[in-house]
């Protein structure tokens, strides 16, 4: 164990927490308006990241075509923009996407279909947005440039890049005052009375479609920009877009569902533990050992919070999804 | 001109679940489909037969996750890491070269039982976890497997297709008897390509699964499976052993997953990467069940060959299988649990027999359904003719298991379950004597349905001894008390919805006639002949509870009083000594709260059951039983016949009140009228 490194591991696993911490926002943001995973975030976070590299990505080496069929034929023209032009852009359109989507289903009719048809119909369209990233001429090895520019940052042996301290800073500021809104103004009293009941809610007089589709918007948003911003550090690859949601999700069940400061506490322990892992703190580790590790972390941390929460679980009792 | 519509009511009420297979084999659809998926082998084309054949794989797979997802109404998201570890794990055990040369039988039933060894420790796990700590669950196992695929290049060629050494992985497809089905070969001079003789044997090996699940459907343990599914609590009340089975469902699932994998690796010959079986990819496969129907057998193989030829057919457009199962997965939500094979089936009802309600009122009427509300009179008697129902009360009888005789049915000692701080039971203690009908009414919140919860097993208490007919079964799980004569209702009717009335009654008989497993599969006439006599013992049961015009109808079309009544029937097939009613009058309107007592009370008098029963109707509880108990604050407050109940002050200050003394005792009260 080389615990020389733990610092440079720390602030590394902080900034990456950055990127890990966006995503459970919009999951529990949604989650706790209908009480369903939405899945669809992910399929927004995907097409996101693949608009912005669209929009924002110069390079003379890769045919300029936005669609391609398989005879080589395609349509379209990469624009070129401004990469805060093109995180405006993308962002606008996860607003549009995610209030698309909390209109449909926030309706009196759709609202009111039990949890696994809703988990379905997210789902699907998830698929339906993953699957249309198959037509589109996208490299996902090749990063975008990043809008918030090239700088680097030192701190200690760390060089830590412009996106990813904007990214911190980012979750930081917006799960601190997504926490306050939700608890201390009347809106969030209004989502979580339409989490608990949507009827009871309605009959209070709430605006059901109107609340709904503004917290599918926001969370739209949030996904949008968190595609981006992974999309820049990672690439925009659509399948690791999905296996980051998924690990987003589990962050999100060890906040409970609820908060969103804890599961921003569990992705700074994850990503301290993964950078741990990566720079060798533990001594050599492979990369699959790596996600076996981090795999088996996500779910002890799981099932310890299922543990926590085990007098809720009635003997036989059956539990929605 | 419409087709008449045949009577709802059977005239030949057995078979509903007997000789499944052979019934389907005589019917001129299937058999025309077996003409066509025959020729089609010979003269297809060729890539086209490729495609096929990996549907056919990917078909084996969605077959087992029907049984997870359609049946257990559980969910995996690990099922394209077990699909894909099939493919890798006998491709390394069979291969000659880069692998061990097992003989390909040992290889097949190691990889299989492998899979279900891996499903049914992950329901093992979950067993206490909600629906969303097992979607974390299923999805870490994927995880692991995708990891643990790709750090062995061995197994699996890692990402470059080859062992650590360079060497191909090349699989041999297997040889029966000296026959290949690697090569091509000649039919009546007619050339079948290697593929088409591999399409032939996959043809064959679907065939064989196709039969097994739909015998394994029909049989108790496919209708306890849809039970436990739905409802666990109400499947342990009638002595299902709701979390094995929920084992033997996700063992089922892997064994039938892997079955597909074995398959798809002798299809592919070179192993494709792991890469193809990602977790994404077990959303593709979890979209085909719910778009065909989660209790469509055949409409899932259709749906799997569909989902693989797609995206071949629309290849120029780039359409992939993401896209093809958000598309399936959506239309599954739109069409319901039924999906596209129920729509399907309705749409044909709807050609040839008109619209649903209007065939459903015609149905009702001819069999008189619509000329009382729920078919029963005011004293519970029903609508058969004396004979029949001395015939069905016969048959019923000879049903119930012969229980050596007792005194006590059912004795709880010194109860007390604490909830947090709230002491829900502190120290209640009932008797139920062997024979009798007792009733246990109090406030709410005074803990009736804890206790209730407590004697069938529900719920463990802190402390206190429950003892059934002299046997002490406090630690016992609820089917093992279930086993000793115990059966129970609920609040609120627990029927399987999307089940007929006549599947939800034979549900209740599996701890009657459950057998050897092999022997329900294997189609034996001494073990089909059991489901044949609980046929006949549910349909006397529907017959006594007035229920049998339903017989055919899905249970979700019922109106409450006959759900309920469901429910009862249910219990029945499941052979109790003692039945607890947890307020059977809940929701009913007074006509037939009145109408239920009454078949509640003559089930007692000519079955010998014994009844406990938990209501809030005062005056039926004090009218139809021979020995009350009050409970109140977690405490027996008072004990004895319904005089002494409702003379007691204590009991008329806190539960009665005092205007029932005024209107006389309540055992002369006209009926029990709420």
């Amino acid at each position: 164990m080389n615990l020389d490194l733990l610092p440079e591991a720390l602030v590394a696993g902080v900034a990456l927490a950055g990127l890990y911490g966006l995503l459970p926002i919009a999951i529990v943001l949604s989650y706790r308006i209908s009480r369903t995973i939405a899945f669809v975030h992910a399929g927004i976070a995907a097409i996101a990241a693949l608009g912005y590299w669209m929009l924002a990505l110069r390079s003379s080496l890769i045919p300029p075509q936005i669609i391609y069929w398989s005879d080589g034929s395609g349509l379209g023209h990469r624009p070129e923009l401004n990469p805060r032009a093109a995180l405006l852009i993308t962002c606008a359109a996860g607003l549009v996407a995610g209030g698309l989507y909390g209109w449909v289903v926030m309706s009196r009719r759709v609202s009111a279909a039990s949890t696994l048809t809703l988990t379905i119909v997210s789902l699907g369209v998830m698929m339906v947005l993953l699957g249309t990233s198959t037509v589109l001429n996208v490299q996902p090895e090749v990063a975008p440039p990043s809008p918030f520019g090239d700088h680097r940052f030192r701190i200690g042996s760390v060089n830590l890049s412009a996106n990813k301290v904007a990214t911190l800073i980012i979750v930081i500021v917006v799960s601190a005052a997504l926490a306050v809104w939700l608890s201390r103004t009347h809106t969030g009293l209004c989502i979580r009375a339409l989490a608990d009941d949507i009827e009871a809610g309605v009959w209070c007089g709430i605006k059901l479609r109107l609340v709904g589709t503004g917290v599918y918007a926001l969370s739209g948003t949030l996904a949008a920009l968190a595609g981006v911003l992974i999309a820049v550090d990672a690439g925009p690859n659509p399948d690791d877009m999905v296996v980051l949601f998924l690990r987003g999700l589990v962050l999100a069940v060890v906040g409970g569902m609820r908060s969103l400061p804890l599961a921003f506490g569990a992705a700074l322990l994850l990503g301290v533990v993964q950078t741990a892992l990566i720079v060798g703190v533990f001594g050599e580790v492979s990369g699959a050992w790596q996600e076996l590790v981090i795999s088996g972390l996500l779910l002890a941390a799981v099932f310890g919070m299922a543990r926590l929460r085990r007098e809720k679980f009635f003997l036989l009792e059956r539990q929605a999804l | 001109m419409r087709i008449s519509w045949p009577s709802l009511h059977r005239t030949e009420p057995i078979a509903t679940g007997t000789a499944p297979v052979r019934r389907a084999a005589q019917h001129p659809g299937v058999i025309a489909v077996t003409a066509i998926a025959l020729l089609w082998g010979a003269y297809g084309q060729d890539y086209l037969i490729y495609t096929v054949n990996a549907g056919i794989a990917t078909a084996l797979a969605a077959l087992g996750l029907t049984v997870l997802v359609g049946w257990g109404r559980e969910v995996s998201l690990a099922t394209a890491g077990v699909f894909g570890s099939a493919v890798y794990i006998y491709g390394y055990f069979s291969r000659p070269i880069t692998g061990k040369g097992w003989p390909w039988v040992l290889v097949a039933l190691l990889v299989m039982l492998l899979a279900a060894a891996l499903m049914a420790s992950i329901a093992l796990i979950s067993r206490r976890l909600p629906g969303i700590y097992l979607v974390m669950l299923t999805l870490g196992a994927q995880v692991l497997i995708e990891r643990t695929i790709f750090t062995f290049g061995n197994y699996s060629g890692g990402i470059g297709g080859a062992d650590d050494l360079g060497r191909s992985m090349e699989n041999k497809r297997p040889q029966f008897f000296g026959i290949g089905i690697s090569d091509d070969f000649h039919v009546l001079g007619h050339r079948i390509s290697a593929d088409g003789a591999f399409y032939y044997f996959s043809l064959g090996l679907l065939a064989v699964a196709l039969v097994l699940v739909t015998r394994l459907r029909r049989s108790p343990y496919g209708l306890a499976f849809l039970l436990v599914g739905t409802d666990r609590q109400a499947a342990a009340a009638i002595g299902i052993p709701a979390m094995r089975l929920r084992a033997v469902i996700f063992a089922t699932c892997g064994a039938l997953v892997a079955t597909g994998g074995i398959l798809a690796c002798w299809l592919f010959i070179n192993p494709p990467i792991f890469l193809n079986y990602t977790a994404p990819y077990s959303l593709v496969l979890l979209a085909i069940p719910v778009l065909a129907g989660l209790d469509s057998i055949t409409w899932v193989i259709l749906t799997a060959v569909l989902f693989q030829v797609t995206p071949v057919a629309l290849e120029h457009y780039r359409v992939g299988s993401y896209m093809i199962a958000g598309i399936g997965l959506l239309a599954g939500a739109a069409f319901g649990s039924r999906g596209m094979g129920g729509r399907a089936r309705d749409l044909t009802r709807f050609l040839l027999y008109g619209p649903r309600r209007e065939r459903t009122n015609r149905g009702r009427l001819q069999t008189g359904t619509l000329r009382h509300n729920d078919g029963l009179s005011v004293d519970g008697a029903t609508q058969i003719s004396a004979t029949d129902r001395e015939r069905a009360l016969a048959v019923l009888t000879a049903w119930l298991p012969q229980r050596p005789p007792g005194e006590l049915a059912l004795s709880a000692h010194d109860v007390k379950v604490h909830i947090g701080a709230v002491r829900a039971l502190d120290g209640a203690s009932i008797e139920v004597p062997t024979g009798h009908m007792v009733g246990l009414i109090g406030p709410n919140g005074a803990g009736k349905t804890t206790l209730f919860d407590v004697i069938s097993g529900l719920r463990m208490p802190n402390s206190g001894r429950i003892t059934l007919f002299g046997s002490d079964v406090t630690g016992r799980q609820p089917w093992d008390r279930a086993a000793l004569g115990m059966s129970r209702t609920f609040q609120f009717a627990r029927v399987v919805p999307d089940l007929t009335v006549a599947d939800n009654l034979v549900a209740g008989a599996y701890q009657r006639i459950r057998r050897n497993p092999l022997g329900w599969l294997a189609g034996w006439p001494s073990t089909w002949a059991r489901l044949r006599a609980a046929e006949e013992a549910a349909y006397a049961a529907a017959q006594l509870l007035d229920i049998d015009r339903y017989w055919n109808e899905r249970c979700s079309t019922l109106e409450f009083s006959a759900r309920r009544r469901v429910e009862i029937g249910r219990c029945l097939l499941s052979g109790p000594r003692l039945l607890l009613m947890d307020e059977p009058a809940a929701g009913l309107d007074p006509a037939s709260t009145v109408a239920l007592f009454g078949l509640v009370r003559k089930l007692h008098a000519e079955l010998g059951l014994t009844v406990l029963l938990v209501e809030h109707y005062v005056k039926a509880v004090l009218s139809n039983c021979d020995y009350v108990y009050v409970l109140a604050e977690g405490q027996i407050l008072a004990a004895g016949t319904p005089e002494e109940i409702a003379a007691n002050p204590a009991v008329q200050s806190r539960y009665l009140g005092t205007r029932m003394l005024a209107r006389g005792t309540p055992a002369a009260a006209p009926a029990a009228m709420p």
